[in-house]
């Protein structure tokens, strides 16, 4: 008998596979076992040893040379260790299940099939990493998911040749479309709910054994500027929050750059008193516009850093009082504007309203560019770097499908889950540039009308 | 019994499948649509190229013409307008699948059409480096007085060039958003400068005479001919169809929002004031005041018309790259865009003096020739060659049986 300790579970080896084995009790390939077999849920023979082997590495237990039996019989006893589900780290949320993604892959798995109990959820198992051989399922829904999609899913899959795989990342790197795009083309996800969501949309999802980071694909510029809860909540409350996340978003990414280019170069379209209010505060510092924004920016970026790598007891404390210790002490050495300040809290705070956190990192990157440009070029800078960014946007693809799809192609019927979200009783479809060969999320009989009828029926019946 | 006969069932069967296959889109339609331009994509890039002249440059031309019935001259030019884009549509449909070369050798045979091809070519590299130039004159007179042209022509070149290294399809998803930024921008205008209009500034109708108002009609006519962009990129259609629909519809909204451009100039500065200011559209924007609190948007207006210009180099840009490439058998139309850029910088710092002798070159004295000989006449001449050569290819293909 075979096992890794550590790997597999010593009390359900010795209760249900060698306790039958001591007794007597016949071994038999199947779930279960049954009543007279091997009590653990799975149980297979196998010819091939490395096969044997590889099931070892997994928490397995073999048994070899049998009495009578020619191949080796491998059970299900996998017990490694892991952290139990918990509320992810970093998709926090108001009213959003707080159940996340763990490190153990089954987990996950149970996870997703909790809230898609359906015989159509397809998991396609694979190994990954030729020393690592980490396990990678690719979960779709047959039926739903393009089947072009899942091929060509399949095929990049293939192509992720390299020898360890210790997280989700390395897979995305492999299968993305464009490698050198700042900007995410896979949605990485720790929530079961996401990628049930998302599943159930025509998307594929991949979740790696050993991370709680799911990646899911193919997305849109749209899709990483929205969050789950805008669908739980109210639309109405969900729309306007996709609204001002959007708004964040842009925020972070060019009002340094406008801030730089209008007190460089037009200052003649600020309005008089505002410019007076920032001439005044502009007073006695030695530097440009340019160097102030690039040393707040900075500054910022290392606090943020460092918030991050410290225990968290400590690293958000460090990351608030650090800023306003910092641009205190700047503003008064008058190293730096208040004016600027100001800018760099609001970038920051529009910063961490995007809700993908890869998304929001492009902005960060992009950011220094709208802010050099504006300082050499002005608006015209600005108006540049904006033209190369729509362009890179334009020709950008997840998975075949146009990033800024469907406003770039334009797709009118998937309007409705945009920048603005309709009711869900009005959201008949799945997005149409997924090509989900079944594109109805619900019967067209019985739409808002017949809600409306069954809701006045229902009343009717209490009254 | 009254239930349904099995060949009406089928036909229920059957109808219910098509409209089952419209309503989905498999991801290899969506793709496609990815890769191919289509006739929406077509029309905001007709439109966009179209409205970014509007803006800025016709209601002082076709006002220093047609005085207060500018608004007039840009509605009458409608039908006409629409003809014209259904001419240079129309050969994409004849002969789908081609572009530039091979229509033109399609519709007047190899070696006509070989020259008419490169009439348009350099058609295309003149008009890209004459909007580069026009744009930076613009940057230089109003944001960046001290850097020399040949800086700003460098990078809107550049920026220009990564646009038309792209895929067709990536440039018409750059024109829906970019247009759709431009016509916003114009409606935003119009709407908030709409309760300063006084009807008195366009009357009475018709006071500069038919003399007046034709020189006007014409000037508008002219600056129509910048459909011709399509000729190269017909190739990519998606629909080859939807090719003439679509710069037939782009001519006939742009006249319309045109003319209301021209009205609200015309109206709220008056005649003379329009004719004379560079650019009455942000003239106009600037009066805009809503609430002391709402100003200065005419800034913003020049934003999105600097946009529109960039994407409007940028089209005629591709459009010469992909012509070039066609010529002259490359895979590739990228492979001859940064050469191209060289020349364009080269020609859009020696197509003009300054900014007065780019107006002097948009007169209508000097352009109305030009456009009369090589579009709209070569258009609709080889509109009609494609019905002639087209009908007889059909009639080939179709056989004797």
């Amino acid at each position: 008998m075979l096992f890794l300790k550590g790997m597999a579970d010593t009390r359900v080896i010795a209760r249900n596979v060698v306790r039958p084995l001591v007794l007597g009790l016949p071994l038999q390939a199947g779930d279960g076992g049954g009543a007279g077999g091997v009590f653990v849920s799975q149980v297979q023979a196998v010819l091939d040893p490395e096969e044997a082997v590889l099931r070892i590495l997994d928490g397995w237990t073999a048994v070899v040379g049998l009495p009578g039996t020619g191949p080796i019989w491998v059970a299900d006893t996998s017990g490694r260790p892991g952290r139990t589900v918990e509320e992810p780290q970093s998709e926090t949320g108001v009213r959003v299940p707080r159940e996340g993604f763990t490190e153990m892959l089954e987990t996950n798995l149970a996870l997703v099939r909790t809230r898609i109990r359906h015989p159509h959820l397809r998991v396609e198992m694979r190994r990954v990493g030729t020393r690592s051989r980490t396990r990678l399922a690719l979960i779709y829904v047959e039926g739903v998911a393009e089947p072009d999609l899942v091929q060509l899913v399949r095929q990049r899959l293939q192509g992720v040749t390299i020898d360890s795989v210790l997280e989700s990342g390395y897979v995305e790197e492999f299968i993305e479309d464009s490698p050198y795009s700042p900007f995410p083309q896979t949605l990485r996800t720790e929530r079961p709910d996401v990628v049930a969501a998302n599943v159930l949309e025509g998307h594929f999802a991949i979740l790696v054994d050993g991370t709680p980071f799911a990646l899911i694909g193919p997305v849109t510029f749209w899709q990483l500027l929205t969050v789950e809860e805008d669908y739980y909540e109210r639309f109405i409350i969900g729309s306007l929050l996709r609204l001002l996340r959007i708004g964040a978003f842009l925020i972070s990414l060019m009002l340094p750059g406008l801030y730089v280019a209008v007190t460089t170069h037009h200052q003649e379209m600020i309005p008089t008193d505002l410019l007076l209010s920032i001439a005044a505060a502009r007073e006695g510092v030695p530097f440009p516009a340019l160097v102030e924004a690039l040393v707040m920016e900075l500054n910022f970026e290392l606090l943020r850093e460092a918030g991050l790598r410290l225990p968290r007891a400590v690293g958000s404390a460090v990351s608030i009082v650090g800023a306003l210790v910092l641009g205190q002490a700047a503003i008064s050495a008058s190293l730096v504007s208040p004016a600027m300040v100001i800018v760099v809290a609001i970038t920051a705070i529009g910063s961490f309203a995007t809700p993908v956190f890869s998304m929001a990192i492009a902005a960060r990157i992009i950011r220094f560019g709208f802010v050099l440009a504006a300082a050499v070029m002005g608006l015209f800078g600005v108006q540049a770097v904006a033209v190369l960014v729509l362009i890179h946007l334009c020709a950008l693809r997840s998975f075949g499908v146009p990033y800024l799809a469907p406003v770039a192609p334009t797709v009118l019927g998937d309007w409705r889950d945009l920048v603005l979200r309709a009711p869900w009783w009005a959201m008949r479809g799945r997005p149409r540039f997924l090509g989900p060969p079944d594109p109805a999320r619900r019967p067209l009989a019985g739409g808002a009308q017949g809600l409306r009828t069954g809701s006045r029926a229902a009343e009717g019946q209490q009254v | 019994m009254g239930g349904v006969g099995q060949p009406e069932a089928a036909r229920l069967v059957t109808g219910l499948r098509q409209r089952r296959s419209r309503v989905r889109m498999t991801l290899a339609e969506a793709r496609r649509l990815g890769q191919r331009l289509s006739g929406y994509q077509l029309f905001w890039m007709a439109l966009s190229v179209r409205l970014v002249t509007v803006v800025a440059l016709l209601p002082t031309l076709t006002g220093s013409r047609a005085g207060r019935d500018a608004w007039i001259a840009f509605l009458a030019a409608t039908v006409p307008a629409a003809a014209l884009g259904w001419a240079i549509g129309y050969p994409s449909a004849r002969f789908p699948g081609r572009g530039l070369v091979g229509q033109a050798r399609a519709s007047f045979g190899l070696w006509p059409g070989t020259v008419v091809a490169l009439v348009y070519l350099a058609g295309y590299l003149i008009t890209t480096a004459t909007i580069l130039r026009e744009y930076t004159d613009a940057i230089v007179t109003a944001i960046l007085p001290t850097t020399p042209p040949v800086v700003v022509v460098s990078i809107i070149t550049v920026l220009a060039g990564v646009a038309a290294s792209q895929e067709t399809a990536a440039m018409g998803r750059l024109a829906v958003l970019l247009g759709g930024v431009v016509v916003f921008s114009v409606v935003i205008i119009g709407g908030l400068i709409s309760p300063e209009i006084r009807l008195d500034n366009l009357m009475p109708v018709g006071s500069t005479g038919w003399r007046g108002f034709l020189s006007g009609l014409l000037m508008v006519l002219v600056w129509h001919s910048q459909y011709v962009f399509f000729y190269p990129l017909a190739d990519t259609m998606a629909e080859p169809g939807a090719g003439p629909k679509a710069l037939a519809l782009a001519a006939a909204v742009s006249s319309v929002l045109g003319s209301a451009i021209a009205a609200v100039a015309v109206g709220v500065l008056t005649a003379e004031l329009a004719v004379n200011a560079s650019f009455p559209l942000f003239e106009v924007a600037r009066l805009v005041s809503v609430g002391e609190f709402v100003q200065r948007i005419d800034a913003v207006a020049v934003g999105a018309w600097g946009l529109g210009l960039v994407l409007s180099a940028s089209l005629f840009y591709h459009a010469a790259a992909r012509g070039m490439a066609e010529l002259l058998g490359l895979p590739q139309h990228r492979l001859v865009v940064k050469p191209m850029g060289v020349i364009l910088v080269v020609v859009a710092m020696a197509v003009a003096e300054d900014s007065i002798e780019m107006r002097r070159f948009t007169d209508v004295k000097v352009l109305a020739p030009i456009a009369a000989a090589f579009v709209w006449l070569l258009a609709s001449v080889w509109a009609a060659a494609a019905w002639l050569r087209g009908g007889a290819t059909a009639a080939a293909q179709k056989g004797p049986g």
